[in-house]
């Protein structure tokens, strides 16, 4: 009792002494100002004032923008070299060739083969319009360019079996003109969208409040997660919600960044084991962090983050956590059952509010379906848009589009069915243990390695000692089509079903083999041809050139201009 | 000399005044210490900028007040526990009329452990079929479905299945695809007489489109400085616009339309172009009345005012290229029209390809490379893509590309003739039907009917009772019904003209009778003040198309924000 008082006692007297030395510390300072300002009028005062906390603002603003300072001053430095004449030039006439190169060696036709410009004056019959289907088709089947169906393409086609195809197509047919906009006109499709969704709850242990919606592809789902977590950040007042996501995240959060206003915040990886690195995301925490991402597994090195570390900070910060599982979806809830256990990375672990998952990858369903889910209709409920006051009726629509096709979504339902639980398992079980096999024989090649520990399909490769492109070149040559990685550099293969079949990993791993030995004997050899472009396009510090040449590339695919043709180019910013 | 001498009178004045000011201020300050000063006027101005930053937002104050009063009245106990009961009452309602199922089926919620095989999964399908009570292959809907051709729905299926698992993501792989895909745009270009530097992409859908559009012109907006990019549009403009503006971040600023003939106020269009202005928009036509905007009064204060113009052709696109070929010639409304930058068509309307495609189309390449999305340092290698999707179904590309092969020129614009003839037929013997109009004079498929003398949604009542599924529209209450080759089979026309004659002449009878049902609900809806109720209850709507629980059902619904 007696000592608490002295405490006391002398807690205040403490506070008093900091008390007398601020109001010092203040008098002092009021008489510096009142000095200083002794010879103005107190309208010159005013004014200066004025100005300078309006001019202090202006800088505020200057400084704290979405985009940082420093990247800012670094696009500006660089468009100012571009403006200076001979430098800009030069670049320029280099960009243009790029560019040429490009649509020359993209767009290639056939001898004899010409774009249709306009309509044909009169309609093609059927027989003529599958006539010229076939010319269509042949395109594909020229000397380099790769057939999916044999395996040697990463990732891109999931699935090729002569009975789904034909149900499918099947079951399309019947529903081609049908649209989900119009639940009145078309129950049929509600219906089956309305299962899809709640089979794929059941598949990621959702709640009976868990729900979601059927998308067009990862891309939407993603953009609808981002879009439904930036209207609950702005109503709780943020301005400027940030997305805080790892580097290997897709690019759908750069694109729902871009779209939705928002800033897309990368938390860098742990270098050996290529996951999130944990503590680096805590830090990145901040009032304005709208949500937290994961992937279940990451699209470059096939790599699962550390979901229930990530979702401890999503529930002690109250912060939503989403799962982008759209390549991997429809294995990772499938390898336990098919001997692969997994760390729990579902509506299981709690913090976890959604979940994208692509059913038109390992769901093994035609393009155009994938699913978004969340764990309570609380977060659907922000993805939706309603217009209430629109003259056309009260509109709302739960995703991007408004009319859908029906066809796509009764060919996913179809296809979800007709595989069933064991026809999934058993595909999973194919594809994970090739991959397994391809890691294991991979990291016994010396000169490479594999990039983290991959456990589901997509291997990475990298080598410390040789250029990683340089090994692609090779594979290409061979006739493999891998993805190309940056930052660091390397090639993955994302193993398919098409991939399970016999031979085409033991071929792999053997070509491999051969050409990482032939490239080992003279490890410094300057890599060429697409390669080196790969290699030329990270290592230029002005993205926004690269960024020029990737539009390029974007107007190709549009040109309807026969060129000239004598390279070949492997695509350019795909992802499977 | 004298303007001289009159220049100095007024410099001399602005002295004494600024004089006079400046003694004010000082003598008012006299008592103040110079920090006090500077802390006064500190404080002021920020909190100056701080209420300039408060009234000024992309929503207007006076918006923001509305919502937030009747935040508050929904927080007082009694009242707010009221309104919640009705709406969960609404919404219950509505749940259990949207998702009927019939006696005995139930819903799939489970993967089945073992998958079903072709025959079974067939047989499953034709249960879900028998769900379908609207039976639009007759023509009975307004829209919806635009062409059911028993030789073109083979074709296109047969086609979607040789192209079932392409990807126009992967051009090398699938490059049969991106030739279908150049073509579809390059033909779409032709048919809105773009010159050789037109281009544009394939999108989904028309919203897809019209958000691609909005999106280039932000962009463009950004780059020369502009903070809150805003859309100019007319008051019809398709929901869409809505969309694009919540997505982007811009303001969308509705102008109104001329009472009697629905078309935009150009000259309130003029005076809203301000520094913050993005884009201007015209449909061609627009949805809830079909009239076409004038495209060219617009186009020219486009150009005056160096604005990109969007012409938002989604729903008639593939009309109105056709009508002057088919006997009903158009004002200009395309890229032969100076000052139209932008198009958007839908392939799957009048295109009558399978859903699931779009045209979006610029006059010149530098619009289009401001849709393009390029992530240069993506990790997974560069990332380009077009539009809003990563991968596409390349099939629906393939189906479009044939469907449109196999109409050809003729079979377009023979479909043309057909459709507009019978608009036209039913707008004439509408207009001569005592007690209802139509609004404007509607030039191609869309034809909206109002009435002055009686509430329109008790006739909509009425033709739905007749089999009749139309389109409902507010501000003002009228109802429509979109034209497609399904109406221009014999009879149907004049079936409807003479529905809908019948059906008034009962009315007129006692027009001031109370509507019920759906139409009161249109009506109710329409005259709610606070309209985040209405956004609540059709967020509910959504929330039942994805409902998987079995409700007992009575009554039926004919749905809700639906478009064609």
């Amino acid at each position: 009792m007696h000592t608490t008082d002295l405490l006391q006692h002398y807690n205040l007297s403490a506070l008093e002494v900091y008390k007398e030395m601020l109001l010092l510390y203040l008098e002092e300072g009021r008489q510096q100002v009142n000095s200083h300002c002794s010879h103005l009028e107190p309208w010159q005062i005013i004014g200066a004032t004025f100005l300078t906390t309006l001019g202090a603002v202006w800088v505020k603003g200057f400084l704290f923008q979405q985009e940082s300072l420093t990247s800012r001053i670094k696009k500006q430095c660089f468009r100012l070299i571009r403006k200076i004449p001979f430098v800009g030039a030069a670049i320029q006439s280099q960009l243009n060739k790029a560019l040429d190169d490009m649509s020359a060696s993209l767009c290639t036709l056939k001898e004899g083969m010409s774009y249709t410009k306009e309509l044909p004056s009169k309609g093609l019959s059927q027989s003529q319009v599958m006539d010229k289907i076939k010319e269509y088709e042949t395109l594909s089947k020229s000397s380099f360019i790769p057939e999916p169906l044999k395996g040697c393409v990463s990732g891109a086609v999931y699935w090729c079996d002569e009975t789904l195809t034909k149900l499918l197509v099947k079951v399309y047919g019947e529903f081609a003109w049908s649209n989900p906009l119009h639940p009145d006109i078309f129950p049929g499709v509600r219906k089956m969208e309305a299962e899809v969704v709640r089979m794929t709850c059941a598949l990621f242990h959702g709640g009976p409040n868990s729900c979601g919606t059927v998308t067009s592809g990862g891309t939407e789902s993603i953009l609808m997660a981002c879009k439904a977590y930036r209207d609950m950040a702005h109503e709780r007042g943020v301005k400027y919600p940030e997305i805080l996501a790892p580097v290997s995240v897709h690019a759908a959060f750069d694109k729902a960044a871009h779209y939705f206003g928002m800033k897309l915040v990368h938390i860098p990886l742990d270098k050996k084991t290529m996951k999130v690195d944990v503590k680096a995301m805590r830090k990145a925490i901040n009032k304005n962090t709208a949500m937290l991402v994961c992937s279940a597994p990451q699209f470059p090195h096939g790599i699962m983050d550390p979901v229930e570390e990530v979702a401890k900070l999503a529930v002690r910060y109250k912060l939503p956590l989403h799962v982008d599982a759209c390549l991997g979806g429809f294995l990772i809830v499938f390898m336990e059952k098919a001997g692969y256990p997994l760390a729990p990375f579902d509506f299981r672990v709690k913090g976890v509010t959604s979940i994208s998952a692509d059913t038109h990858k390992y769901g093994y369903a035609p393009k155009g379906s994938s699913v978004i889910l969340y764990s309570d209709k609380k977060y659907r409920q922000y993805q939706y848009f309603v217009a209430p006051d629109w003259q056309g009726g009260i509109y709302a629509s739960p995703s991007v589009a408004g009319s859908r096709p029906g066809g796509i979504i009764a060919a996913c339902w179809a296809t979800m069915m007709h595989m069933g639980e064991n026809g999934y398992v058993d595909a999973t079980r194919k594809i994970v243990s090739t991959a397994r096999k391809i890691k294991t024989e991979i990291n016994k090649i010396k000169g490479v390695f594999v990039f983290g520990d991959p456990e589901v399909s997509v291997v990475a490769i990298g080598s410390d000692v040789f250029d990683i492109f340089h090994l692609s070149n090779a594979l290409t040559s061979k006739g493999w089509n891998l993805n190309t990685l940056q930052y660091p550099s390397s090639i993955h293969i994302c193993c398919t079903v098409l991939h399970t079949q016999p031979g085409v990993a033991d071929h792999f791993i053997r070509d491999v083999k051969e050409q990482v030995a032939i490239i080992m004997k003279n490890p410094k050899e300057k890599t060429t041809g697409m390669g080196a472009i790969y290699g030329m396009a990270q290592s230029i510090p002005d993205r926004s050139m690269v960024t020029e040449i990737s539009r390029g590339f974007l107007d190709c695919l549009y040109s309807t201009e026969v060129t000239p043709s004598t390279s070949h180019m492997n695509g350019n910013g795909k992802a499977h």
